[in-house]
């Protein structure tokens, strides 16, 4: 019940745990940063509507719930406007090359930028698999589950995708392993 | 020997191997050195990995729809206090806060009444269920044409009322200012979270109606110069800077008493970056993410040394930051009439097409087309100039 969720603060620790994530998630989906924020506010109001009902549900699965709801309603707006997959996986290359932590050291942040970029290049499905794998943690099941493929699929485009990149690291894990 | 495929070599380097299968490459592993060097990479791999995602920034919620999730019923069992960010609300508090400058103008002629307006709005605030302050998208993507003139005065009252109240602690930070009857927004951040939403919330009303303003006074006088600084400059510091103010001597940029505070917020890195992918997108800017002094730094040419302007040479002038508030007004403005996603040269197109007769989009023009060409540079290059007018 929602006054049960706010004994412990849970809702409110959800939302601070969740937000950046989910909206950058959503980001690579509507290519706008206000409709990724409402995409996001969206998620956290049906959350909290349906921890009314199944808390101890959700929370089990929390992380899961999140992004599966995200990724449907970003598929929805998708829907409603009508923004191409090419265009969002443009500006997702755009927003991944150049988002990095300002305070990071300048040679881990040029590595950073060198994965990052990399990741870029990798079809969309990689792409987000990848993130969802090696950024939020999720599991093969979990990712399985938020994007609608089998636990196997979701392997293979994870070792393909990381067999790509590895091609790609290689320089930087040399450069990396120089004094 | 078993055959590993490489699907099932990665599941179990990343623990997500099933039982079965796990003993059935500890088994090949057993016997294959190439395979356990191969585990190793994959290992090695997903680390670089992970360490580079944890360091890509994302923007999240700003503070209205936090606001309005923790205004949800039992969402929190405490109301925390959202701080005024160190970084400012951008453009809006600058758009808000050159309403309030143009309004200071008339007060003589037209004064208000802040405790009725404070009142009037809380009263709203109240009012208001929780689903209401929930965010409108069909205003959040509204072209400036769509914003009717008439909430002009929701953004003008909810500034107002922060400088009423804010008036008195600041006036004791800044003496100089002590008879001014500026406002001042260096304390606003100890106004309740219903202002701030307020204010907030009437950020696309403002900087159209502040664009407008801006239309009828391109070049504005010098008393207005004090809410510009006042909307470049992150209420938490600029009381940090009123402290400085108070320890440092005069200089000549305080001579008129309502004069801009330079220099005066540290600059911090990221809000180039952050601005760098916005524009490349054509997005609006996440607003918590930009810093207006750093800005200026990248975005207005840097000042020959002037002696007439002592050690402060290097620092925008008070005529520079009127004509990036005004170029950054103008950008929020065409920004927001694109209705989407919109290229920067897209941008500027519809720039140049409405400039006849506007000679201020002129300066708008060449402001972006600054910009273009340092966004166009390695990010070390960009952050140079930002970094050689840092306050000394």
């Amino acid at each position: 019940m929602p006054a049960q969720s706010s004994a412990d603060g849970w809702f409110t620790a959800t939302v601070e745990r969740y937000e950046r994530p989910l909206v950058a998630y959503a980001l690579r989906y509507v290519h706008d940063l206000e409709a990724a924020r409402d995409v996001v506010q969206d998620v956290f109001v049906k959350l909290h509507t349906e921890i009314a009902t199944d808390r101890d549900g959700i929370e089990a699965r929390l992380a899961q719930w999140l992004f599966t709801v995200c990724r449907n309603r970003c598929i929805d707006h998708q829907r409603c406007h009508a923004v191409s997959r090419k265009a969002t996986m443009d500006l997702a290359t755009q927003h991944s090359t150049d988002a990095v932590a300002p305070d990071a050291p300048l040679v881990q942040a040029e590595t950073t930028s060198q994965v990052l970029a990399a990741l870029a290049l990798l079809p969309p499905r990689q792409q987000e698999v990848i993130r969802l794998k090696f950024h939020q943690g999720l599991s093969y099941a979990d990712i399985a589950a938020v994007t609608s493929l089998s636990v196997s699929n979701v392997g293979f485009l994870i070792s393909t995708g990381l067999a790509t990149l590895r091609q790609q690291f290689a320089p930087l894990a040399q450069q990396e392993g120089q004094p | 020997m078993s055959t590993i495929s490489a699907d099932l070599l990665t599941a179990y380097a990343l623990g997500e191997a099933s039982p079965a299968d796990q003993a059935l490459v500890e088994q090949h592993l057993a016997t294959s050195p190439t395979a356990r060097a191969e585990v190793e990479a994959i290992r090695a791999a997903a680390a670089l990995l992970s360490s580079s995602l944890a360091g890509e920034t994302s923007p999240g919620l700003d503070r209205q729809r936090r606001l309005a999730l923790a205004a949800l019923p039992g969402a929190a069992t405490t109301r925390r206090r959202i701080a005024f960010p160190h970084r400012i609300v951008w453009p809006g508090a600058l758009a808000a806060c050159l309403v309030v400058g143009v309004m200071s103008l008339s007060r003589s002629a037209a004064p208000t009444n802040p405790q009725s307006a404070a009142t009037a709005m809380l009263a709203r605030k109240e009012e208001a269920p929780a689903p209401a302050v929930l965010r409108d998208r069909s205003a959040s993507h509204a072209a400036p044409a769509d914003v009717a003139p008439a909430p002009v005065a929701e953004p003008v009252m909810a500034m107002q009322v922060a400088t009423e109240q804010a008036t008195a602690p600041a006036a004791a930070a800044m003496p100089t200012q002590a008879a001014s009857d500026e406002p001042v927004l260096a304390m606003a951040d100890r106004q309740s979270e219903a202002k701030v939403a307020k204010s907030t919330r009437a950020e696309a009303e403002a900087d159209v109606i502040v664009a407008e303003r801006l239309d009828a006074k391109p070049a504005a006088p010098a008393p207005a110069a004090a809410p510009l600084a006042n909307a470049v400059t992150s209420p938490a510091a600029a009381v940090s800077k009123a402290d400085t103010r108070a320890k440092a001597p005069a200089g000549p940029a305080e001579a008129g008493g309502a004069a801009l505070m330079l220099g005066a917020v540290t600059p911090t890195t990221g809000a180039v970056s952050d601005l760098r992918a916005h524009l490349a997108a054509g997005t609006w800017p996440p607003p918590a993410t930009i810093q207006v002094d750093e800005l200026l730094a990248a975005f207005v040419p840097q000042q020959p040394a002037d002696e007439t302007r002592g050690k402060d040479a290097a620092l925008p002038s008070d005529a520079d930051r009127q004509r990036f508030a005004g170029a950054v007004v103008e950008f929020a403005g065409i920004l927001r009439g694109t209705r989407g996603p919109a290229s920067l040269e897209h941008v500027l197109q519809v720039a140049t097409a409405t400039s006849a007769g506007r000679p201020e989009r002129l300066d708008f023009i060449s402001l972006v087309r600054q910009a273009q060409q340092i966004l166009a540079r390695p990010p070390a290059a960009a952050a140079a100039p930002a970094a050689a007018s840092e306050h000394q």
